[in-house]
């Protein structure tokens, strides 16, 4: 446990690595206060991490006490199962909030990829087919997303909620209120079968996770689009990719949103128009959940998965307690909330809050 | 503290021994002054001179540091500008800030609207109010339902002056209020003035436009570094001892050039045409160091981002050694090795959040790259091998660039392209905000890139530095180049950027 809790407290911050624990052989100290605020951002990353995970550590001991089914391992293997759909869309939503973006579309993708798939296979294509078909079909929507966004600089926000709409629409209308039945052998295996013991749509999240965790730490991708949600004229100004990069990650949200529904459809061995509306918004508020920041540059995949960690045991949870759907509801919104304000409080203390506003404010002669 | 004048008038405020600190930097220093009803002020000096700081400190936008301020005699604090308010200081904001979807009334009372009994905006009143008002100033040609947004840019600065002249005001305050306006324009404005400073209100106007000025005062203040130089008044206000007062008598020289007489060309700029730049064209030799310097308005500020790219509605030819670069493509330029600092340095070039070493690879990170993966012991070397010898100190690699003084941020900034290999630099106001020490620090810098056949374009506004640094200049005005001088000093440049024949220049 406390391995995660170091990556997770690193983690939380943009600009600290893994070896930030190293001394660093730059010149000695000379303005204090440079120092305090050094170490405050450090105590800052590992606070944001650890308070994500204490509360997820607290709802687990809670619901462990109050229910007997809650920490056993075929509770744990139902949690991940049910919680792959939403886990793999907050990947690629992950790094697109990051950079600036936001594509609240992803529930509606899943509804018309879903639907694509279930067409496909009632027209007789095989299921291998029909799963590239599906998947170009998240491509074609991430792509179009992008398109208006970036090329006819179209607010992001407002873009994807006209998207969301046509999508969805597009769905029921290709759907015409049926149901398309999808039970074909791969099917049975992403959806239900296990490999190695876990499910295999839980191992297609955790996969995506290392991998994206990779790209974070690891590849000069990553550090550029934290740059570009950091900054967006200095990256543009350096040079960097800062229209191309966020396009492809809308391409990414809208492919992982067809993956999704790929795995959506394979539990519910059906397709079906209505399956999006559960994730319309509960993507962002996870990554949001997970530290990303709304204005860009913020954000970690680690933060983004114990998340979706949380939605999941406080969804079971509620479900083992009998508590009311909707009281879990309320309890994701209180959630958001007051990790959003621990947030803030714990940046405004650093000085590091209202970065807008201080650079706007020139201080003149 | 002598708060009468000799002719009796009673100072509607003093200011005493005031002094204001922004980090490391003292952008006022030790200033006292006292504002007289019916007076046409003005306050001149260079930019970074504290005009601004002083008109700030008047509406209460900041308090000093040090000092006290009085009005009518009793000792005040202004610490909010509500205070100011009610002390009758009125402020007309620099930039134009008018709601262009609105009509002028809507804009005159902006926020002040004359409502009914239930909250409801009384229409009739508001116009009768708006009417009133501008009838006061002598401003009879408005249309009241016109948009303010179709007005030209004398009307819109009317407008803001009318709505900051609201009943109680006494001080009006205009921080450079003609900076982007016309000739005609301008005497319209000065006209204004001289009728509102006659209806008893005391008229501050900060400007460093020395024709207006002699046109205007009744006493003219001019500050450098922070400080009250000179206190002039209207009968021995001549160009000449406003401009020596503004510059000091600091003539400072490069000592050594490395631009040998035929060195190759290897920034070549031509046919820059931008809204307010028009046909300019500047040549930079490896070695050299050249200045570009223009007042405020004169399109200075348009001409780093056209070169290099980042302003999209730029036309013109651009070539870096001989070969021509893509209008509007950072990307391009930097490739050909010609890198950019721009003038906001918060907003345009650092990621404050993130640390000194990715701000300073960012424009090279396929340097550190393989397959996409960063080496990062690789970057963390040049980095640190970098922040040695530029003598940036931290303690951390990673500690976030917004929490670095301004000048080591400028040094982080400027070092990015020297990490990036890019020997052609384009700098805009490389020193602002930024404190002595790190000034020369920053020049000797720039004196070395020359040294090693570099080539350096700094557009500035500081007036002390191209001579300092530049082997030679242009001046804009109004968006052309009407100079250029070899070995520029700071009257030559000064005399060519503003208005002005009268000045003695040795080019």
């Amino acid at each position: 446990m406390s391995e995660i809790t170091e990556s997770a407290a690193t983690s939380a911050s943009s600009t600290s690595d893994l070896d930030t624990a190293k001394p660093s052989v730059a010149s000695e100290l000379t303005d204090a206060s440079t120092r305090s605020l050094a170490s405050r951002i450090r105590l800052r990353t590992v606070l944001q991490g650890q308070g994500l995970l204490g509360i997820l550590i607290i709802l687990v001991l809670y619901f462990t006490l109050r229910s007997p089914y809650f920490l056993t391992w075929s509770n744990i293997v139902t949690i991940g199962a049910g919680t792959s759909v939403l886990g793999i869309m907050t990947v690629a939503q992950t790094y697109l909030i990051i950079s600036g973006g936001i594509d609240v579309s992803v529930g509606s993708v899943v509804a018309f990829s879903g639907v694509i798939l279930g067409l496909a296979l009632e027209h007789g294509f095989s299921p291998w087919v029909a799963i590239v078909l599906t998947l170009c079909s998240g491509v074609v929507a991430g792509a179009l997303n992008g398109f208006i966004v970036i090329k006819l600089n179209v607010n992001p926000f407002i873009t994807t909620l006209g998207t969301m709409s046509i999508f969805s629409g597009w769905a029921y209308v290709m759907a015409a209120d049926n149901v398309l039945p999808a039970s074909q052998g791969i099917f049975r295996v992403i959806g239900v079968d296990k490999f190695m013991g876990l499910p295999v749509c839980l191992e297609i999240f955790l996969v995506l996770v290392v991998l994206a965790f990779i790209m974070e730490r690891f590849t000069s991708l990553g550090r550029a689009i934290f740059a570009i949600g950091g900054n967006r004229e200095a990256s543009r100004l350096a040079g960097l990719q800062v229209k191309l990069i966020p396009f492809v990650l809308y391409v990414a949200s809208g492919l992982s949103a067809s993956l999704a529904a790929i795995v959506i459809t394979s539990q519910l061995e059906a397709a079906s128009p209505q399956v999006g509306s559960t994730y319309l918004l509960t993507v962002v508020t996870a990554v949001i959940l997970g530290g990303a920041s709304l204005a860009g540059g913020r954000g970690s995949i680690v933060g983004t998965f114990i998340a979706v960690l949380i939605l999941a045991v406080l969804q079971d949870g509620f479900g083992l307690l009998q508590l009311s759907a909707f009281a879990q509801t309320i309890a994701i919104g209180v959630a958001l909330i007051i990790a959003v304000l621990i947030d803030q409080a714990v940046r405004r203390s650093t000085g590091l809050a209202s970065k807008k506003a201080r650079g706007k404010k020139v201080v003149r002669g | 503290m002598d708060l009468n004048r000799d002719d009796g008038g009673r100072a509607v405020i003093t200011i005493n021994h005031c002094t204001k600190r922004y980090g490391g930097v003292v952008a006022l220093n030790d200033v006292s002054l006292e504002i007289y009803p019916n007076e046409i002020m003005c306050l001149v000096g260079e930019n970074g001179a504290g005009k601004s700081t002083l008109a700030g400190l008047l509406a209460g936008f900041h308090e000093a540091d040090e000092g006290s301020m009085f009005v009518d005699g009793e000792l005040a604090t202004f610490s909010r500008p509500s205070q100011a308010y009610s002390a009758g200081v009125r402020m007309v904001p620099q930039e134009l800030m008018i709601c262009p979807e609105r009509d002028i009334v809507d804009n005159v009372l902006l926020g002040h609207q004359p409502t009914s009994r239930f909250g409801f905006v009384n229409r009739r009143l508001a116009r009768a109010q708006v009417e009133e008002r501008l009838h006061r100033l002598g401003l009879n040609h408005f249309q009241l339902n016109q948009l303010a947004g179709s007005l030209s840019i004398v009307d819109q600065a009317f407008i803001q002056i009318a709505r900051a002249l609201t009943p109680g005001a006494r001080i009006l305050i205009a921080d450079e209020p003609t900076s982007p306006m016309s000739a005609a324009e301008v005497d319209r404005l000065l006209d204004l003035f001289r009728r509102i400073s006659e209806s008893g209100v005391a008229i501050i106007f900060v400007s460093h436009r020395t024709d207006e000025v002699l046109r205007l005062a009744n006493r003219v203040l001019v500050m450098r570094d922070g400080r009250l130089v000179a206190e002039l008044e209207q009968r021995d206000v001549s160009k000449e001892k406003l401009m020596k007062a503004m510059l000091g008598d600091k003539e400072f020289r490069r000592s050594e050039t490395f631009v040998a007489k035929e060195a190759n060309i290897r920034l070549q700029v031509d046919h820059i045409e931008t809204p307010s730049l028009h046909d300019v064209s500047v040549a930079v030799r490896a070695g050299e160091i050249v200045g570009v310097y223009g007042i405020a308005g004169s399109g200075r500020d348009e001409l780093g981002p056209a070169i290099f790219g980042a302003n999209v509605r730029a036309r013109g030819d651009v070539r870096v050694d001989g070969r021509n670069i893509p209008p509007a493509n950072p990307r391009a330029s930097i490739s050909k090795g010609l890198g950019y600092v721009p003038a906001e340095r918060r907003t345009a070039g650092l990621i404050l959040e993130n640390s000194i070493r990715v701000n300073l690879t960012l424009a090279c990170l396929p340097k550190f790259q393989s397959h996409g993966f960063l080496k990062k012991h690789r970057e963390r070397d040049a980095v640190e091998s970098w922040l040695q010898r530029l003598r940036i100190k931290t303690d951390s690699l990673d500690a976030p660039v917004g929490s670095l003084s301004g000048g080591t941020q400028q040094k982080v900034l400027l070092a990015r392209w020297l990490v990036a290999g890019c020997s052609i630099l384009i700098l805009d106001e490389p020193t602002r905000g930024v404190d002595i020490a790190t000034k020369a620090e920053i020049y000797s810098l720039l004196t070395e890139i020359a040294r090693e056949g570099g080539s350096v374009l700094i557009v500035s506004s500081d007036i002390e530095e191209i001579p300092k640094v530049c082997d030679r200049a242009i001046v804009l005005r109004a968006g052309i180049v009407v100079a250029e001088i070899e070995s520029p000093t700071e009257l030559a440049l000064l005399g060519y950027a503003l208005d002005s024949t009268e000045v003695e220049t040795n080019v």
